[in-house]
């Protein structure tokens, strides 16, 4: 028999989450309360942590943790309890450092989240997201961009875009996974478009 | 966290090996044909390993659908070249006939449904209970009219504002016309707004498909909770609103109007619609000045005395109009 396995964290939230949020709810939550905030959230991480290369890093930590709890029972308040959550992280990491950065801890400790939430949810008309979109498309290598743009606006199949580009349709799948990510960046993260890392 | 040179976060996850696998998964699962059911099963275990995947998926799961939202606005700055030409044209008369034949013309010139009017006066607000366990609430100074049959239910909204509770039924679709737009639901809730030109549509629950049988949007438009379509007759637009907005924006089915920084000429307007003793702002500056809080609908002197009270602006009841200015 051996020992019995220890229960896993990733055990323990399922375990849990019986009990909770149906997964469905949770997840439609995530995207209809969370996602929204998410220019606001890079711009708070942006401005309390010095590497802005980890920002995308510190998201992913954050969203998982949002979800986490989102499973036991959905936040009343989902701007506050992103932003408590995205404080908390900040100050864990830099507890967690080796090298104390005393100014840092200091700054988080005072921070106060209330007064620093966003104002209003941005409200994105279908004109601007367009503008958006259609910008994040134009930033993509070019062979990327044909597929997103076939796929998405001209609505052919992947099988009928890899014999127009003479691409396998393996490869067509991979340029539209690059494009994904580049546009979501755009559409959740950021007013301006950047090219993708 | 083993040996790396780089120094890491101390975090749960790589980001952009997780990232990778979300947006390849989103699109395998929804542009690829052949997508099995043993991926499916592959897919749900990755999800079920990690809050972070779960995260991930969801996030860009989201933005692809936002992309295909877009294509209903297609601008033809973004078209591919040559190729789809001919296609474009075949979908059109495509979507044309559709269209045709979602308008009711068959139901109307062939198998004729008796048709019900209700309408409400300025200021009045009323709850219909339709045969099939929907319910409409009409809001003041609107004109609807009703047809249901075994198979549609329709109901065309000639003028005015109605919050709709749709009974699901997915053997009849439920649609509201607006003239040259439509919508379209199964089960779900939604607020119809017609002024003259303007249309606004708002969901509250459930999914409904917005449709358009002129130039301004072609593709229909799926509506998700939180969103408000706004349509002039030259623009279409797509928002999304906070569950806060959203309900402030049918605050008249409980009697009231909710005002929150908004200009008195904005805030007059809205009040003249629950009226019939009008209320007329003098002057611009009284005009920019803004209010906030919440007024019963039908209560224009209320509103006029607030503005008296709390502004400092002057009333004055000339012929059946209030004046309020500096």
């Amino acid at each position: 028999m051996g020992d019995r396995p220890e229960i896993g964290q990733e055990q323990m939230v399922r375990d849990r989450a019986e009990a909770g949020t149906p997964p469905l709810e949770a997840d439609a939550w995530f995207v209809r309360e969370i996602l929204p905030l998410e220019t606001s959230l890079m711009q708070y991480l942006a401005r309390n942590w010095e590497n802005k290369s980890e920002l995308p890093d510190l998201r992913q930590e954050i969203y998982g943790r949002v979800c986490e709890a989102a499973q036991l029972e959905i936040p009343k308040s989902a701007k506050s309890f992103l932003f408590a959550t995205a404080r908390n992280l900040l100050i864990d990491l830099v507890r967690h450092s080796r090298i104390v950065q005393i100014e840092a801890m200091a700054d988080l400790e005072t921070l106060n989240v209330a007064s620093d939430q966003p104002g209003p949810e941005r409200e994105v008309s279908a004109r601007e997201e367009l503008r958006a979109v259609h910008a994040a498309i134009q930033r993509l290598p070019p062979r990327c961009q044909e597929s997103v743009v076939l796929r998405k606006i001209e609505g052919l199949s992947l099988r009928e875009i890899g014999l127009r580009m003479n691409i396998s349709e393996k490869t067509v799948e991979r340029h539209l996974t690059d494009g994904l990510r580049a546009l979501a960046d755009v559409l959740f993260g950021e007013d301006k478009p950047r090219a993708i890392p | 966290m083993s040996g790396e040179v780089i120094k890491k976060l101390p975090l749960s996850s790589d980001r952009r090996v997780v990232e990778e696998q979300a947006a390849a998964f989103v699109i395998a699962r929804r542009d690829r044909e052949d997508w099995t059911r043993e991926e499916e099963v592959e897919l749900e275990a990755w999800l079920a390993q990690s809050l972070f995947h779960r995260a991930a998926y969801l996030r860009f799961n989201a933005a692809w659908s936002s992309a295909d939202r877009v294509r209903a606005l297609r601008s033809s700055s973004l078209k591919a070249p040559d190729i789809s030409r001919i296609r474009n044209i075949v979908m059109r008369t495509a979507i044309g006939f559709l269209l045709l034949a979602g308008s009711g013309f068959a139901a109307k010139y062939f198998w004729p449904v008796p048709t019900s009017t209700y309408e409400t006066r300025v200021g009045a607000h009323k709850v219909l209970h339709l045969a099939d366990g929907s319910e409409v609430e009409l809001n003041t100074d609107t004109v609807l009219r009703v047809a249901m049959s075994g198979n549609s239910r329709r109901i065309w909204l000639d003028r005015g504002e109605a919050y709709f509770r749709v009974a699901h039924d997915p053997t009849r679709a439920f649609v509201v016309d607006m003239g040259s737009r439509s919508v379209t639901a199964l089960g779900t809730a939604f607020a119809v707004r017609r002024d003259t030109q303007d249309i606004q549509v708002s969901l509250f629950e459930g999914r409904v498909r917005f449709n358009a049988k002129d130039e301004a949007a072609r593709m229909p438009i799926d509506l998700v909770p939180g969103d408000t379509v706004t349509a002039t007759d030259s623009a279409v637009t797509l928002s999304r609103k906070s569950k806060h907005d959203l309900d402030t924006s049918v605050s008249w089915r409980r009697g009231v109007l909710v005002f929150n920084h908004t200009p008195l000429s904005e805030a007059a307007r809205e009040l003249n619609r629950y009226n019939t003793e009008k209320i007329v702002i003098g002057d611009a500056a009284t005009a920019r000045t803004t209010i906030g809080g919440t007024f019963e609908a039908t209560n224009a002197a209320g509103f006029a005395r607030v503005a008296h009270a709390v502004l400092g602006l002057r009333v004055e009841y000339l012929s059946g109009e209030t004046v309020i200015s500096q």
